[in-house]
């Protein structure tokens, strides 16, 4: 682990010091031992605080979108596989400049559910860390600028767990069993918008929420104004999402917002052939007119 | 128990067009006026629409109705916009502290404002023209962008009738028009072109926080206003009224309720926060 | 009221929550959910989880919920038919008890009581906190994020508590402190035995890491300092700390409906959101997440305890615990004694 600190400071003290960009944004050590927390270092002495480890929970591009951030012009970023997906969806949209952005990619083995750290979980295996780190293509980022080595061991999968298996069990499900379990974990909504602002790529100047000509989406936290709200979310991500998963990790009343966005995620590959994230080049899936789509409106 | 969230409805007697997107709304309740004091201010709403917080813009002396001006860029004010003579207008209120006339009493008065910040100024300038001779010298200079954009027209030449007054109108420079004949200028420049003293005078300014920052800034320096002198008035965004929802919560100050009418040297004492 | 004290075996707690059940009260408990543990409405003793620290979100839903109807509309031609919300919820009109919550939770309630009660009175709050008991449960290890010490409370502190509990040795201590707790006990005497003071056991001395004193201190003469921007370059603006905190009160306004007919409401809002404070002009004064986290520091630490005497905060580390970028308020206000 020092090793690999040691490697991502370096990184980072030559980016700054060689005046490539003006702040490095990654992690450092956290409130307890069992969390990291994102560190804004604009001064090359300061990169000794950079860290990683299997606690370095949260998507760090989700700080591109700051108008704060933004002010700082050429951003060195530390990212894991997934959050580097984001980074490329956002140069895709136009959101980011390929220039712009020096990545610091970490190679990553997995990270362990924060409410298991929480309790002092320590242990990387396939039953402490999150889903997403079970269906992980990219352990090693898709694009990087530096790639800092991993010195832990691979993730072992046994094949025994299943992520996501809620997916299949809902599948099944007739559409007013599917409707019923929404509506439950709906009506645990607050409103915070945690999803949104945690999401790397909610980055609306102003969410179809704060709009009230006309009025989109009910202002209640009840039954309507929930499901509207999570439902026109979840379109609003189809085929973007890359599936990172914070808007699930922060969501302080846990609603399963990943099976959803895995779902719309498989859809989008098995209709389009789509991963989101992959490729800085490719257009949005959504966003693109092919004539060997499948709907035939499109013709 | 009183739901102190319920509104009265309102009447709407008169409907005025101000300028190409203002409008000036005169209410009764059950067919008469209601108590106010100048500075303080309503929640009005198109039931369905949502409410909008608007300062009273009339004398609450003359007491054939109570009135307020807005202009049309919300959901709300776009609701308010609709309405016609006859219909009603929810209304929650009067909120808010008021302009403290017993220390205007037998003073200079300067009233300035700046576009449809003039509408507070109006309220407590008619009230102080009701009973013009508990005051000395009344001075008003109003300013907006274009000529255009001025409210209250039609009052201009009531203002001047009145004894010892002195109505200046003003737009900035590119807003007038051929015939106009007012003064040209923006409201600070042409404020310190008054022969003005700060000595036994009180000033009441309102409008956008840039022409009150200079304002401000003329009458202390060029003028010798001593800063308790001169009255303001917050536009914060607000909800409640009632000093529970939290929005209006600059330094230590509920501007509901503690305000909106602030000193200048209260104003001062305020964090950066508004 | 004169405090009374009693005992009571761990069974017969049992049987006088179950028999409150049992009399129609609703009795909301810290209860498992999802993986987490919240507050929720439990159909017998046993579901109540009594052995986590704090549930992730407060119970302040049941003070001031997540959407209040403040009332009803119709219309016809230019008549208005205005429901009043208030009779609704005297309609509904429930009795509550809060059972298991901690000492923080407890103090919630008669600290936002002062702003909805100065000048004008919010009768939908005050219902809602008369029609509510609070059993609480004494803590005997904070975490890392509790702070209640140093908000003037403390893991045993009774204020805002009608019963406060004290685990014994499968025993509970208990302290009435109300009437309120009284007369709910009242009736279910047989399972509690009156005891002396001198019978209950003697508070810990618990030990505070910063004083709150010099929080405020920094916060009266430091509006505009860098460490409220450097150090809130992290806040992502999710409004987590407003919305599971027990304090944080504020709300929005909204209508709903159409033309014929809808509701008033009001929501649940965070001074966290860029919106909150945008004005119909554009101006915002609030342009950054740091200025919006000092704001959050002021109310808590500053403002509210100038005008209410009490601060805004009972140091229960939610906000902390759940932010997902690990902001910890607790370091934050130590830090802010720290630059005093």
């Amino acid at each position: 682990m020092a090793n690999t600190d040691e490697k991502l400071q370096k990184i980072a003290k030559d980016l700054l010091e060689g005046g490539e960009v003006s702040l490095v944004i990654g992690y450092t050590k956290g409130s307890i031992p069992q969390r990291m927390r994102p560190v804004f270092i604009t001064k090359a002495q300061d990169a000794s605080r950079l860290s990683f480890s299997c606690y370095a929970v949260q998507d760090l591009a989700v700080f591109l979108k700051k108008p704060e951030v933004k002010k700082f012009g050429k951003i060195g970023i530390v990212v894991k596989g997934c959050d580097e997906k984001a980074i490329n969806a956002l140069i895709q949209e136009y959101q980011l400049l390929r220039d712009d952005i020096k990545i610091i990619g970490m190679e990553c083995n997995g990270i362990i559910r924060q409410n298991l750290a929480d309790k002092g979980e320590a242990a990387v295996s396939e039953t402490t860390v999150y889903d997403k780190c079970l269906i992980c293509n990219e352990h090693t980022p898709v694009l990087y600028d530096y790639l800092v080595p991993s010195e832990n061991q691979k993730l072992n999968l046994s094949g025994n767990i299943k992520p996501y298996a809620k997916i299949e069990e809902l599948d099944s499900m007739s559409a007013e069993d599917k409707s019923a379990f929404w509506k439950k974990e709906f009506d645990k909504c607050l409103k915070c918008y945690a999803c949104r602002q945690a999401c790397p790529l909610c980055y609306c100047s102003r969410c179809i929420v704060e709009k009230n000509m006309p009025q989109w989406i009910d202002t209640n936290i009840e039954e309507t104004g929930n499901a509207q709200w999570n439902l026109i979310r979840a379109y609003h991500l189809s085929g973007r999402c890359i599936g990172c998963g914070e808007c699930e990790r922060a969501c302080p009343v846990n609603i399963p917002l990943m099976l959803i966005n895995e779902k719309m995620a498989r859809d989008t590959y098995s209709l389009f052939g789509n991963k989101s994230g992959l490729d800085i080049n490719a257009k949005p899936v959504f966003g693109v007119f092919s004539e060997s789509d499948f709907n035939e409106f499109i013709k | 128990m009183e739901n102190i969230y319920l509104p009265k409805l309102a009447e709407i007697k008169e409907i005025i067009q101000e300028t190409k997107d203002t409008k000036t709304i005169r209410l009764t309740i059950n067919g008469s006026d209601i108590y106010f004091l100048p500075g303080q201010f309503g929640e009005f709403s198109v039931i369905g629409e949502g409410e909008s917080t608007f300062g009273f813009s009339s004398s609450p002396l003359r007491k054939e109705f109570f009135e307020f001006s807005f202009r049309t860029s919300g959901r709300a004010t776009t609701g308010i916009n609709g309405l016609n003579p006859g219909d009603k207008l929810s209304f929650r209120g009067p909120y808010g502290n008021y302009f403290d006339t017993s220390k205007m009493k037998g003073k200079n008065l300067i009233f300035i404002g700046g576009g449809i910040g003039m509408a507070p100024v109006k309220s407590i300038l008619e009230y102080c023209f009701d009973e013009r001779d508990d005051y000395g010298k009344i001075t008003v200079l109003y300013g907006a962008r274009t000529v255009g954009d001025l409210l209250y027209k039609n009052a201009f030449d009531d203002w001047r009738k009145y004894k010892n007054t002195e109505v200046v109108i003003t737009v900035d420079p590119g807003g007038e028009t051929a015939d106009w004949t007012g003064k040209t200028g923006f409201v600070p420049a042409i404020l310190e072109q008054l022969p003005l003293k700060g000595e036994n005078s009180i000033a009441i300014v309102c409008g956008p926080p840039v022409m009150i920052k200079f304002a401000l800034k003329s009458l202390e320096e060029k003028m010798g206003f001593d800063k308790k002198d001169i009255i303001t008035t917050l536009e914060n965004r607000m909800k409640c009224g009632l000093g529970k929802c939290g929005r209006c919560n600059v330094g230590s100050v509920y501007v509901c309720k503690d305000g909106p009418v602030f000193t200048a040297e209260e104003l001062e004492n305020l964090p950066n926060d508004f | 009221m004169q405090e009374k004290y009693f005992e009571t075996e761990a069974e017969n707690l049992q049987k006088f929550v179950d028999s409150l059940i049992a009399d129609n009260f609703d009795v909301i408990a810290p209860k498992d959910k999802d993986g987490d543990v919240f507050y929720g409405k439990i159909d017998k003793f046993i579901d109540a989880n009594l052995s986590i620290l704090l549930p992730k979100v407060s119970y302040k839903e049941y003070l001031l919920p997540k959407t209040e109807t403040l009332f009803e509309y119709s219309l016809s031609g230019t008549d208005v038919n205005i429901k009043d919300g208030l009779d609704m919820y005297y309609g509904e009109n429930k009795k509550r008890v809060i059972f298991g919550g901690r000492p923080c939770d407890a103090a919630s309630g008669p600290i936002m009581e002062k702003v909805f009660n100065w000048d004008y009175k919010d009768e939908f709050f005050n219902e809602r906190f008369k029609n509510l008991t609070i059993i609480s449960m004494a803590c005997e290890k904070p975490d890392n994020y509790c702070f209640c010490t140093e908000m003037q409370l403390s893991p045993e502190s009774s204020y805002g508590s009608d019963i406060l509990l004290k685990r014994g040795d499968n025993m509970y201590y208990v302290s009435v402190l109300s009437e309120k707790g009284l007369s709910l006990i009242t009736p279910h005497l047989s399972l509690f035995k009156e005891i002396s003071r001198d019978r209950m056991p003697a508070g810990k001395d618990w030990k505070k890491v910063f004083e709150i004193g010099k929080t405020k201190s920094f916060l009266d003469k430091n509006f505009e300092h860098n460490y409220f921007q450097d150090r809130f370059l992290s806040c992502i603006g999710c409004g987590i700390c407003t919305y599971t905190c027990p304090t944080c009160h504020c709300f929005d306004i909204q209508d709903e409906g159409n033309l014929k007919e809808g509701r008033r409401i009001r929501n649940w809002d965070s001074c966290q959101f860029a919106i909150f404070t945008l004005h119909t002009s554009g101006h915002n004064p609030r342009v950054t997440q740091g200025d919006r986290y000092r704001q959050r520091l002021m109310h808590k630490f500053k403002i509210y305890n100038e005008k209410f005497n009490k601060y805004l905060c009972v140091g229960c580390g939610r906000c902390s615990r759940n932010c997902p970028e690990d902001i910890d308020i607790k370091e934050i206000a130590g830090d802010l004694a720290g630059l005093i």
